[in-house]
């Protein structure tokens, strides 16, 4: 016997799905997550705090904090507002054979409480590129696979957008769009004039802009990673854990490190983890284990978890395991001015960018000639508002009045690119090195290549083209290029899908070949990156994997 | 907007990151270490150095229909940026500078900036402005006088708008509940904060 019908390692993303379509189906469920607890609506603590609440001041960060995680420090996050949701430094060492930017959230929820709420399905073209162009393996699945689970996904958690009609960026199942502004206005129509197939559209993001069940539709205060007591946006938080919980049926245990999978005779038996509080180490076991812990986390639990069978990782047979690491290619892209709309403003803080969807390589006459593949921009255009003075002349009444009014209209457009499958953007595991728990410390060996370059030319171009088709001025072009791929917070890879046992990880149901009750459905599956945020796909993949599990159980055929 | 606040935090980092760049060195370390010291406020700076810095402050965003600088706490702000993220050097010669205001304001027979004669008072915060912002040095800046404003200025603005006077009073906080992607400006009349 069991402890537990299932277990899932990780609470975010793609964790959540799991543990809510278990729990359920009325599996017993045990979910296990490193981070700390964060209940939803009562621990979020920084939620609609004002710049002059915070102790430094509007999300400034103490130096002396900065200095103690060189690593954290390098994201976004890592503000006085939400940094302490992301892991220290000291807890988590890991070594950049190239330059690596591993940013861990450190709470239950993960990123599904911190990410950036885009959620677009990939197209056709997506799940056909590796059969078309030879790069990586071919998707063992096909769009027409995923997408009524992308429609059960998106009328679950919630998404606005507008149905735009292209084939590359299928339409789904949409709550009302949230609307442009008066400077993206004039980019749309100026893009459709010069660039017919440069579509504008506005973002399609899981943040309601109409109630669902008890979830209240957005206020627009604007920094949602703070977390939302109304449960405007999806999270693990505002909906997977209460629908997971209700059922009675979920266990689960936060400040618990899995160390690795329990394996026996071929099969997965359960997690021996380590309690992060008091170092005690657990075993649980279960008749089907679920990874979910982002693609390196989860990849590091399984080339942790060696046997006799699996010398190099369990469900390593094809000794591709921690190989093909995927990103997204981005911190590129351009800005300009826009003189006159001086008359037109907007309210509130609209948590959507405006998006471009990918017009490159989608025919024989988008055809670039320097790279396969395509990527997307995405972008805003808002006014200036009071530190446009941090160069301006003056002083006195007369400023001050100036800056009582808003500036300029500025367009920002930034890129975000498919990363192709290499062999030799891989993680591993260190032979010396351990975190503080006795586990491994992974070594990142992954950078991007001359497709990911060439590619990176065309998005800030073409960024510029757009901004000057709209008439703005003083176009400036910003390549971040020294930011590393870890940055863009999209990890995929390492344990990717396909058809053939001898070169993939995982089958088309995310189940590993070698252990058939062992199943990886975070960003760790992904044989290519497409060039779309992955959250909408990793759950759809998420929901499809875990109601075959849940099929293959009852009939007792796992 | 997520990254309109990332922006404004750069713009801090970068001024205390920068200091040691714009601010010429050490000019009048030897007028600060010849003074008798004063007792502290709070914390880093004295009694003294706070009010200069808080007449400066003022003359930057004065009082109108709204509070001004000091008011809002933008002399405390600034002492907590020199204190927290701002390297000793630099400190010093900041705090060198406003001892070089101290002694000028002491060259005109005055007790503070506010009682300087206006048309004295305007003239150096013209020089000192435009020294930082402008297109070249004006012929008349007093000899010796620090490059001041590149640091003092945006870190009034800085501290003045992310406070709560600044933030609600002189603009306007984004009201919780609805978007409005495009309407006119005359409906909203005032900056967001």
């Amino acid at each position: 016997m069991s402890d537990y019908d299932a277990i899932v390692v990780g609470t975010g993303m793609t964790g959540g799905w799991a543990m809510r379509v278990l729990c359920e189906a009325g599996l017993k469920t045990l979910a296990l997550d490193r981070g700390k607890m964060v209940e939803h609506g009562k621990d979020y603590v920084n939620e609609h705090k004002q710049p002059w609440n915070m102790p430094w001041r509007d999300g400034m960060v103490h130096p002396d904090e900065v200095k103690a995680n060189p690593k954290q420090s390098r994201h976004y996050l890592f503000n006085e507002y939400t940094r302490n949701w992301l892991i220290k430094d000291a807890d988590s060492p890991y070594v950049e054979e190239l330059p690596y930017d591993w940013i861990q959230p450190d709470v239950v929820g993960g990123k599904a409480l911190l990410w950036a709420r885009q959620s677009w399905r990939w197209g056709p073209q997506d799940f056909l590129a590796n059969l078309e162009d030879g790069h990586g393996e071919d998707w063992p699945i096909r769009y027409e696979d995923l997408a009524p689970w992308y429609d059960h996904v998106e009328k679950t958690i919630g998404v606005s957008g507008s149905m735009d009609g292209l084939p590359q960026l299928p339409d789904g199942i949409f709550q009302k769009p949230m609307e442009m502004s008066a400077a993206e206005k004039v980019l749309k129509a100026a893009a459709a004039e010069k660039y017919p197939d440069r579509h504008v559209i506005i973002g399609r993001v899981a943040v309601l802009t109409e109630q669902l069940g008890d979830r209240l539709p957005c206020h627009y205060c604007g920094p949602c990673a703070r977390g939302c007591s109304t449960g405007s946006y999806y999270s693990t938080q505002s909906s997977a854990l209460p629908a997971a919980r209700k059922t009675g049926n979920l266990t689960l245990e936060s400040r618990k490190l899995v160390e690795s999978v329990l394996q026996k005779d071929g099969r997965a038996t359960g997690v021996r983890v380590i309690d992060m509080l008091t170092g005690e180490v657990e075993e649980h076991t279960a008749r089907v284990v679920f990874m979910c812990a982002s693609a390196p986390s989860t990849v590091r639990v399984l080339l942790n978890s060696k046997s006799a069978e699996f010398p190099d990782g369990i469900a390593n047979s094809s000794g591709v395991l921690g190989h093909y690491m995927l990103n997204h290619n981005s911190r590129v892209g351009a800005r300009g001015t826009l003189s006159g709309l001086k008359d037109r403003y907007y309210q509130g803080n609209r948590p959507a960018t405006v998006y471009v969807p990918r017009f490159r390589n989608l025919d024989e006459k988008s055809r670039h000639p320097d790279f396969v593949r395509g990527y997307s921009l995405s972008g805003r255009g808002t006014r200036a508002g009071w530190d446009r003075s941090e160069n301006m002349l003056g002083f006195g009444a007369s400023f001050k009045e100036n800056l009582r009014d808003p500036g300029e209209w500025s367009l920002r457009l930034g890129g975000m690119g498919e990363v192709l499958p290499y062999k030799d953007n891989y993680m591993k595991l260190d032979d010396e090195l351990t975190d503080k728990w006795g586990m491994p410390a992974v070594r990142f060996h992954i950078q991007r290549h001359e497709n990911e370059w060439a590619m990176r030319k065309d998005m800030a171009v073409t960024a510029a083209e757009m901004l000057e088709a709209a008439g703005a001025k003083n176009i400036e072009i910003s390549d971040r290029k020294h930011i590393p791929l870890g940055n863009n917070n999209h990890e995929m890879g390492g344990a990717r899908m396909g058809r053939d046992p001898k070169t993939s990880v995982l089958n088309a149901w995310n189940q590993c070949h070698d252990i058939p009750n062992l199943f990886v459905t975070d960003g760790a599956c992904m044989a290519s990156s497409a060039n779309q945020n992955p959250s909408l796909t990793y759950m759809a993949l998420t929901a499809r994997a875990a109601h075959y599990a849940v099929d293959k159980l009852k009939t007792r055929s796992l | 907007m997520k990254h309109d606040q990332m922006d404004r935090r750069d713009f801090v980092k970068r001024l205390s990151a920068g200091m040691g760049v714009a601010l010429s060195p050490g000019v009048f370390a030897a007028i600060l270490s010849g003074c008798e010291p004063e007792p502290k406020a709070s914390g880093l700076l004295t009694t003294g150095e706070l009010d200069v810095l808080g007449s400066l402050a003022d003359a930057i965003i004065p009082q109108t229909d709204t509070p001004g600088a000091r008011e809002s706490g933008v002399p405390q702000y600034i002492e907590m940026i020199l204190a927290e993220f701002t390297p000793a050097d630099d400190v010093e010669t900041f705090r060198s500078q406003l001892a070089w205001v101290s002694s000028w304001i002491s060259q005109q027979n005055a007790r503070s900036l506010e009682s300087v004669a206006e048309e004295k008072r305007n003239a150096l915060l013209v020089a000192l402005d435009e020294q930082a912002f402008g297109a070249g040095t004006s012929n008349e800046l007093p000899p010796g006088a620090p490059a001041l404003f590149a640091i003092l200025k945006p870190l009034t603005v800085a501290g003045y708008y992310t406070s709560e006077i600044g933030a609600t009073q002189e603009l306007h906080q984004t009201p919780f509940g609805t978007f409005k992607g495009d309407i006119p400006y005359e409906e909203v009349g005032r900056s967001w904060s």
